[in-house]
């Protein structure tokens, strides 16, 4: 007779196992869990706080960071539990810091929000302290270490952060320490951040903020913000947009976009849908995040309803497609299209095989499962560099990675190269990695000429680099397009007019090849990432002559279009035509048919998007404006409405004055549009 | 874990105490309790019969919560585990040189054995994996009994019912819908609650731990033991 095992482990189970649980399990579970106890405070601690505090009756510390302690204590009086952040004592001698230590509390304790922990009090004796609302939970860390999130539980989560984000903003409050450990979460499931603006008191401290305070601090840096790295002085509310977008890409994925990372359904097989939201919140550059916490929440609700992209595993939690297509492809693809088909409740006998769209997604996700160990091995150099406490700490990383490029090791080359990609945080000499990178160009090897070309765009590209891409691209294979791409993009500074258009012209016609030949998945080498270049640069005539007639793609006869199957038309003009930097007419005009289809919420809205600014002959501006004030005299959606509005503050003029009294006088129009209109009609009527 | 450097463990109770005063009798029945079960087995292994490690056993605890008998092994037990594993070794090659003499005719007197107990050295007897283990699982199912005990006097049987399955992993035990449906809860507030649970196991655990250690002994080791005995 064989010993029972455990399912999990494999190992014999005792007799003696406790309830039949396996003991080794338990044990791993409960000690590896990072959500460790605090260790417990002293005795003396104890007594001295409650001496300090004598309206407290102090239980037991619950947590331990940066800026202080916080213990878990009641308040008899009120008869409640409340959390007590007592600060560390080294400030408070500093008065300078006092004061803002007091500034900053009082605006905390103004905000009152369902999913913000409310701050109850807050003095500065006997030390700087915090009287908050307790709550009987865990972290989000602790939470996602529970099993891991499913995509539809990140999706309940977040849109609640943003209202809270979005309420923070209102009243000039920034929370600028966004991460997991800040997001509370209790035992009936609400979520409430925690610590607003007490990052900048530490931030603002005695110290000035270094990279190389390691620790506490490394944990934080992959939530920031860039500019937040590079300009502390220069933050404001998008650098939280920023690590919100961190926060929302580890809960899809289980990881966090560090260097060259892929979207959210490529690393995890979510909804393809989700995509372009994460990814835009995840921009380097917040003028092309999201502008407001609240347009995250809209995003997010409207791409769930949104068509898909693809044929998805719609809301299938992250976890399962992992381990599950791993399983899938191992029984061979047939078999894993025809579950996923029984699994959408469609006719089986419909699909025999793969769609091209489907093969490539396989493709592309197992290639990014290999390539585990290669993302691991960077990981590692990033996170090494960026805790180094000296320049020569440094210095031997840098130096390991120079050597890994110049290895045999396909791999090796591959990590050393997205490893460079991924070292924005740090400080370094780029030169010595160019001529090495440049070298790895003439590999026979797509995948490490891909990572080479990112490393080098990464490092900074030399007007000599450019006969190289030229080179390539005559060459190159279809994963390559985007990366080539990208590499033009910073070469040109995103300027692709005059003798710039044609290289990347040619490289999109390729793409949009490609990706009609593959069913215009998002996922491989479709124009989307190809197009994604375009985002937010000059474009030359010919290029959106091409954008324009590719935003046709998908019309049938009477005009209309038809975006529920493919991604092709959809991606041409929300990621492109209606976000590069200098429209024409003709391209306005487009885009203007565009926002009157009726499905508002995937074309007309989007058409809007983008378009404030990137306008740039007054004429064109003026006749925009007077299109948008038609248009908004039609229709009541708030999506539409909300894009509308921005452009119109940027360009209405004394000439659509009274167009837009008429428009302000509708009936169904909500409070918050009329006192919009009004306030641009004031700006407007204001003497010059 | 501060609570291992501090003097308030059982073990440094007993120690201090020599035994002597009736807390540290106390304290020594209450760490004797988890280990009975194990050193039973142990027993079992070494005599290879049930019926004589049952009394024998029964005798070794009767002996050791008699006290007095501690002087000897105190001072260098960091390990109250150590400890026991190494006496329940000594009585049993005691009990075993007595029955052999006895079968001679000789007697062996008490302060012979009483020597034995005192010369316990941890050093010569390496841990035995099996007893360890067998330790380990006591100590578990004393952790999972407290907690199960605290949760339904806060009328939480029902929750420790649904989660209890899921503290050694999630791998095997479906999904957390299927647990938030039952419970009537959202699935972000299972991984919250299985958290909690989680934490107070492992603080439970750590008490339990800590009062089998001596002042300064190296309790991160212990736990690093613990978990490697599995392999």
């Amino acid at each position: 007779m064989n010993a029972p095992t455990c399912q999990t482990c494999g190992k014999p189970l005792p007799a003696e196992a406790p309830g039949g649980i396996c003991p080794s399990c338990l044990l791993q579970n409960t000690f590896q869990d990072a959500s460790a106890t605090p260790p417990a405070a002293p005795e003396l601690e104890l007594q001295q706080l409650s001496a300090a505090f004598p309206q407290l009756v102090i239980e037991e510390m619950i947590g331990q960071g940066g800026m202080g302690k916080v213990y878990r204590a009641q308040q008899p009086h009120l008869n409640r539990t409340v959390a007590l952040k007592v600060l560390s004592a080294e400030r408070a001698g500093d008065p300078e810091w006092l004061e803002r230590f007091s500034r900053e509390a009082r605006a905390l304790a103004r905000l009152s929000h369902p999913h913000i922990v409310q701050v109850y009090d807050f003095g500065e004796k006997p030390q700087p302290y915090l009287l908050m609302e307790h709550v009987e939970g865990v972290n989000l860390r602790q939470a996602m270490q529970q099993g891991g999130l499913t995509a539809r539980e990140a999706l309940t989560i977040v849109p609640k952060l943003c209202d809270a984000l979005h309420y923070a903003h209102e009243h000039d409050v920034l929370h600028r320490d966004i991460k997991p450990e800040n997001i509370l979460i209790d035992t009936e499931g609400r979520v409430k951040l925690v610590d607003f603006g007490l990052a900048k008191l530490r931030d603002e401290g005695v110290l000035p903020f270094s990279l190389t305070q390691s620790g506490t601090k490394l944990g934080t840096l992959a939530y920031m913000a860039p500019e937040q790295v590079e300009k502390p002085g220069d933050v404001d509310h998008r650098a939280d947009i920023y690590s919100l977008g961190v926060v929302l890409y580890e809960m899809l994925t289980g990881e966090l976009p560090l260097g060259r990372f892929p979207t959210p359904s490529e690393a995890s097989g979510v909804d393809a849908r989700l995509d372009g939201v994460v990814m835009r919140t995840l921009e380097k550059h917040r003028e092309k995040r999201f502008q407001t916490a609240q347009e995250i929440k809209t995003h997010l609700e409207a791409a769930e309803k949104g068509p898909m992209p693809n044929k998805q595993l719609a809301s299938v939690p992250v976890r399962w497609v992992i381990a599950g297509l791993a399983a899938l492809l191992s029984l061979g693809l047939g078999f894993a299209w025809s579950v996923q088909k029984k699994s959408s409740k469609a006719k089986a006998a419909e699909v025999s095989v793969l769609t091209p769209a489907e093969k490539l997604k396989a493709a592309t996700q197992k290639k990014y499962a290999d390539a585990k160990p290669i993302r691991d091995k960077c990981s590692a150099w990033i996170a090494s560099a960026t805790k180094a406490d000296s320049k020569a700490g440094q210095e031997k990383v840098l130096q390991e990675i120079r050597e890994a490029l110049q290895s045999k090791d396909e791999a090796n080359v591959r990590a050393a190269c997205w490893a460079l990609s991924g070292l924005h945080q740090i400080d370094f000499d780029h030169a010595p990695f160019r001529p090495l990178l440049r070298g790895l160009l003439e590999s026979e090897s797509p995948d490490v000429r891909q990572a080479a070309i990112d490393a080098l765009t990464s490092c900074g590209l030399e007007e000599s680099d450019r006969a190289r891409l030229d080179k390539l691209a005559t060459l190159c294979t279809d994963e390559e397009l985007s990366s080539l791409m990208f590499a033009y993009k910073e070469l040109f500074k995103s300027d692709f007019t005059g003798a710039n258009g044609a290289p990347a012209l040619k490289l999109m016609e390729r793409g949009m090849e490609a990706a009609q030949r593959d069913g215009g998945s998002m996922y491989g080498i479709d124009s989307r990432r190809v197009l994604g270049a375009i985002w937010g640069s000059k474009v030359s005539p010919e290029i959106e002559a091409r954008l324009v007639e590719w935003s046709h793609l998908h019309e049938d006869a009477n005009g209309d279009i038809y975006v529920g199957n493919s991604s092709l038309g959809y991606n041409t003009f929300y990621h492109a035509l209606s976000v590069v930097q200098n429209k024409s007419r003709g391209a306005v005009k487009r885009l203007v048919q565009l926002a009157y289809h009726p499905d508002t919420t995937n074309v007309a809205g989007r058409c809007f998007w983008g378009m404030n600014g990137t306008v740039p002959d007054p004429e064109d501006q003026a006749y925009l404006a007077g299109e948008v004030i038609k248009l908004l005299g039609l229709r009541s959606d708030g999506y539409l409405w909300k894009g509308g509005l921005n452009i119109l503050r940027g360009y209405a003029t004394k000439d659509h004055i009274t167009a837009l009294q008429e428009l302000a006088k509708r009936e169904t129009l909500s409070s918050e549009n009329k006192e919009a209109l009004q306030q641009i009609l004031l700006r407007l009527q204001r003497p010059s | 874990m501060s609570s291992a450097s501090s003097f308030n463990t059982r073990w440094s109770l007993v120690q201090a105490a020599k035994g002597d005063t009736p807390q540290a009798r106390a304290a020594l029945a209450e760490l004797c309790e988890i280990y009975y079960r194990p050193i039973e087995a142990q027993m079992h292994r070494w005599l290879g019969n049930a019926e004589d490690a049952r009394e024998i056993t029964q005798a070794f605890f009767a002996r050791i919560l008699q006290g007095n008998r501690l002087s000897g092994a105190a001072e260098g037990s960091g390990r109250f585990r150590s400890y026991l594993f190494a006496a329940a070794h000594h009585f049993m090659a005691s009990h075993k040189r007595a029955q052999k003499a006895e079968k001679r005719g000789q007697a062996v007197t008490e302060s012979a054995e009483d020597r034995l107990l005192e010369l316990v050295d941890e050093e010569q007897h390496p841990p035995d994996m099996e007893f360890d283990r067998a330790w380990a699982c006591a100590l578990l199912n004393k952790g999972l009994e407290t907690l199960e005990g605290e949760l339904r006097n806060s009328g939480k049987s029902k929750a420790w019912e649904v989660l209890k399955p899921w503290l050694a992993g999630t791998a095997s035990h479906g999904d957390t819908a299927q647990a938030a449906t039952s419970l009537g809860v959202s699935e972000t507030a299972i991984r919250v609650q299985l958290s909690r649970l989680r934490q107070r196991l492992r603080t439970i655990l750590e008490q339990q731990i800590a009062d089998t250690l001596a002042p300064g002994a190296d309790f991160q080791a212990e736990v690093r033991h613990l978990m490697a005995i599995w392999n």
